[in-house]
């Protein structure tokens, strides 16, 4: 067994590659990292995958490329706009069998390659801009996607309470900007702002899986991605202060009320107290055997779900709970109460080495799994710490309880947000 | 003990029987640092109607028992159950679905202990008047969670309008009435009913020693006495050919209408190879005529009638049978007739045209799902309670012929047999 480290190839231009025979598929990732800057800018960035997906020079309509996926035994090609600080990442993913599972000769890895290629970087185009009816379909969609978060009323409590929460701040742009913003993207505006990213936007190449050497030797024969800077965060402001906590109420009709704290930790990646952070999460909220979900929901009976989780690139920390409306001053006593409780040290032996041994547990878990690898390195390149699942786990072993202490008194509850029925 | 091993996907599968009839499964995976056991009872959601094992009276229970029995059996007397397994370092969790219930945990180590621990909770119910009071309270808010969203919602709506008798018109949590009526002596009858060990399958999955395992488990049941009742008899009512009610709409507080359309199917006696070839049969022929590389989504997405948002598939267990599709739309009522329309007349030779590749599709996602654990203990028991090793589910997508699919094409989308479940946005 090989100690499934990512190793970024030498004279290589950030190419991380994993090299392994577990899985029964392979995995490619390109990745361009896009800092926030504004709500417009967000809504470019999120529509230009869905105008490259639509079609590409070779394969010029999406019968073709999905298609053409199915020949290649039902190839997975997606993007995705994800968060990470202040920054969007843009993330294309190509997942296919190894060939060496099928029963007829195939040249899978290369063909599907050379698709994504085709669709990141040679877009169809019509009179220098994207193809007009791709550019207009894909915009309404994407309005409609940023109007669904209301859907989810989960995503629309957590996005509300940070969105205002970080009001003043890149963070609290929504990750795929607003509608209105969305409305004044002109399609001429939109290509241009694609070629820039493609000349000047941070990139990195991930691969995960069983590749043939020919493969990765010639990897950047076979693409158009240029040199670049990697995808190092220079942009995220880790917000750590004091003030009055804020609360909002929002009423929709709705049968569960949803409660969402927000706190700044003033940890990121970065810093050694993240290993800490990481246990002082999984002792608080992060899983069944946490404080709130034993104190609010096996003791209280108040919620079915409540959690708390960390953001490590801003350094946040957030509680989430569906509860009933008259019960959220009840809920937010106990959320302090329980960290008061840790500052105190009032907590056993056997809670600090639980919370310890299921962040170790989901960790070593990740080395199972192609997409998480990939997710735990991706996370630790952004904060510019590159690092194996094996050193986390190093780092986490060390903690103590005195750190967790220290922790929890860095911990400023910031934020609170309240989605309730209305009266 | 039998050892099945596949060459094609190099994987093995180790079956064992014990005395008192539990099934073990192992797929022994060398080099993975995971190790997942789920432990899964053949009990769901559908199972309310039944002949009570002990004195032969039928029991006709409250909705959502099976779902508020699993929530119960994490009680014990002193200690939290999650906080015996996460000492061990294993993270345990469970779920319940219309045919099981489904108890599991994941670790990377002390594997031994904690399987013990999994089944010896299962098998060690305490139910009290406090603590289902207790519970109650809980799972009327994960009924509320659920009332907010609105695919689920409209899911069940479209399957009460298919079913006038079957229990899978109903929502597996069941309802906040039937919960809060749920009783301490329910959940008994029910436990000693279903939770025996002839009525569940155990599957285990990382680089396990099988016959060490297998050890373990024979010694650990050999300490405890099962009742020797028969598996419990299930009463479900006749189900009329025809559908409940044609056409079910709500408002709720989202940003575009939904709709979900589904076409019933009514079930015949067939062989568990039956079963699920035409459970394949069909979904390779809805990915032809309506899946995102189809002429018909593509012309749809291109009218701005559908998006990603739609989706297609066909459900087949031995008691009911239906198609589903749905997605989120601004225009709901153009996309109901135009999926009727397009659906009803199907174009031979666009099936003929696209059948193997297609099938080279349901190929790699066989190959793909022997790559995440928990996926693969799912499909698996939904295909062994059929009485289909996964491994032969490779030989039956491969003995798919285009005839099959012909033929279903012209019978399969029934006008009368359809129904529509529509969420409108409120004003």
């Amino acid at each position: 067994m090989n100690d499934l480290e990512f190793k970024t190839e030498e004279n290589r231009f950030n190419l991380h590659h994993l090299a392994t025979d577990k899985f029964k598929t392979n995995l490619v990732q390109i990745f361009f990292m896009l800092p926030l800057k504004n709500e417009k800018e967000a809504a470019m960035n999120a529509l230009i995958p869905s105008v490259l997906e639509r079609g590409s020079k070779n394969y010029n309509d999406n019968q073709l490329i999905k298609t053409e996926l199915e020949n290649l035994y039902g190839s997975n090609m997606s993007s995705n706009i994800l968060k990470r600080g202040e920054n969007q990442i843009l993330r294309f993913s190509l997942e296919m069998v190894n060939e060496k599972f099928l029963t007829h000769k195939s040249n899978l890895t290369v063909d599907a390659f050379n698709l994504l290629n085709d669709i990141i970087f040679n877009p169809l185009t019509e009179r220098g801009k994207f193809k007009q009816r791709f550019f207009e379909q894909e915009k309404e969609i994407l309005k409609q996607d940023i109007l669904s978060l209301i859907n989810d009323k989960y995503s629309f409590a957590v996005e509300n309470c940070l969105t205002r929460m970080c009001k003043n701040e890149k963070y609290g742009i929504y990750k795929m900007g607003t509608v209105s913003a969305l409305a004044k993207i002109s399609n001429q505006e939109l290509y241009d702002h694609y070629q820039k990213i493609i000349e000047e936007a941070k990139r990195s190449l991930f691969l995960v899986g069983n590749f043939k050497s020919s493969f990765v030797e010639n990897i950047f024969e076979n693409t158009n991605l240029e040199a670049g800077a990697d995808i190092f965060d220079e942009n995220t402001e880790a917000v750590y202060q004091d003030k009055d906590v804020d609360f909002y109420e929002q009423e929709l009709r709705v049968n569960q009320a949803r409660l969402s704290i927000g706190f700044r930790t003033g940890i990121t990646r970065k810093d050694p107290d993240y290993y800490s952070l990481l246990v002082f999460n999984s002792l608080i909220g992060g899983s069944t055997h946490s404080r709130f979900f034993q104190e609010i929901r096996e003791k209280r009976s108040l919620a079915y779900y409540v959690s708390s989780s960390i953001e490590s690139t801003k350094g946040l920390l957030l509680v989430n709970s569906g509860i009933n409306a008259e019960n959220h001053k009840k809920v937010i006593e106990v959320v302090k109460n329980e960290i008061a409780a840790v500052i105190k040290g009032k907590f056993s032996q056997d809670e600090f080495l639980r919370s310890k041994k299921s962040i170790i547990n989901h960790l070593k878990q990740d080395l199972d799994s192609n997409k998480s690898l990939s997710a735990h390195f991706l996370l630790s390149l952004v904060n510019n710490k590159e690092e194996s699942i094996k050193k986390t786990i190093a780092g986490v072993e060390a903690v103590d309880e005195d750190d967790i202490i220290a922790v929890a008194k860095k911990l400023k509850m910031d934020t609170i947000y309240l989605l309730k029925s209305e009266e | 003990m039998e050892s099945i091993y596949n060459k094609n996907m190099d994987e093995r599968l180790v079956k064992a029987k014990l005395d008192n009839g539990l099934n073990i499964y192992i797929f022994p995976k060398k080099d993975y640092v995971k190790q997942y056991a789920m432990l899964s009872v053949d009990f769901g959601s559908n199972d309310i109607d039944f002949i009570d094992v002990k004195n032969g009276r039928r029991r006709n229970m409250p909705l959502g028992i099976a779902h508020f029995l699993e929530h119960q059996l994490f009680e014990d007397k002193e200690e939290s159950i999650f906080d015996k397994f996460a000492d061990l370092g294993a993270s345990a969790n469970a779920y319940t679905n219309f045919d099981s219930t489904n108890y599991l945990f994941s670790s990377s180590s002390n594997f031994e202990d904690s399987l013990i621990n999994l089944i010896e909770f299962v098998e060690d119910p305490y139910f009290s008047d406090q603590n289902v009071k207790k519970e109650k309270g809980i799972i009327v808010q994960e009924i509320k969670m659920y009332q907010d969203n609105p695919y689920w919602k409209s899911y069940f709506n479209l399957l009460s309008a298919l079913y006038s008798k079957h229990p899978v018109k109903n929502e597996i949590a069941g309802t906040e009435e039937s919960v809060m009526s749920i009783t301490p002596e329910d959940l008994y009858i029910c436990y000693y009913n279903f939770y025996l060990p002839s009525n569940m399958d155990l599957i285990l999955i990382g680089d396990l020693d099988p016959q060490r395992i297998i050890n373990l488990i024979r010694e650990n049941q050999a300490k405890k006495h099962f009742p020797h009742f028969k598996n419990p008899v299930r009463i479900i009512e006749e189900e009329p050919e025809n559908v409940a009610k044609k056409l079910v709409e709500e408002k709720m507080n989202i940003s575009r209408p939904m709709v979900q359309i589904a076409f019933k199917d009514p079930v015949q006696n067939e062989d568990p190879a039956q079963i699920i070839k035409k459970e394949y049969i069909v979904n390779l022929l809805l990915d032809i005529v309506f899946g995102s590389s189809s002429k018909n989504y593509n012309e749809l997405y291109d009218q701005g009638i559908i998006d990603n948002s739609f989706s297609c598939s066909y459900h087949k267990k031995p008691d009911y049978a239906y198609v589903h599709l749905h997605g989120e739309t601004n225009k709901p009522d153009q996309m109901r007739e135009k999926v009727k329309e397009k659906l009803v007349d199907i174009d031979h030779d666009e099936i003929k045209e696209n059948f193997q590749r297609i099938k080279r599709k349901y190929q790699g996602s066989f190959i793909r799902l022997f790559n995440n654990f928990n996926h693969l203990a799912s499909e698996f028991i939904n295909y062994r309670r059929l009485g289909i090793d996964i491994f032969e589910l490779a030989a039956i997508i491969e003995d798919i012929t285009l005839e099959e699919l012909l033929a279903y094409s012209d019978k399969i989308f029934n006008k009368d047999f359809m129904v529509e479940s529509i969420i409108l946005n409120e004003d």
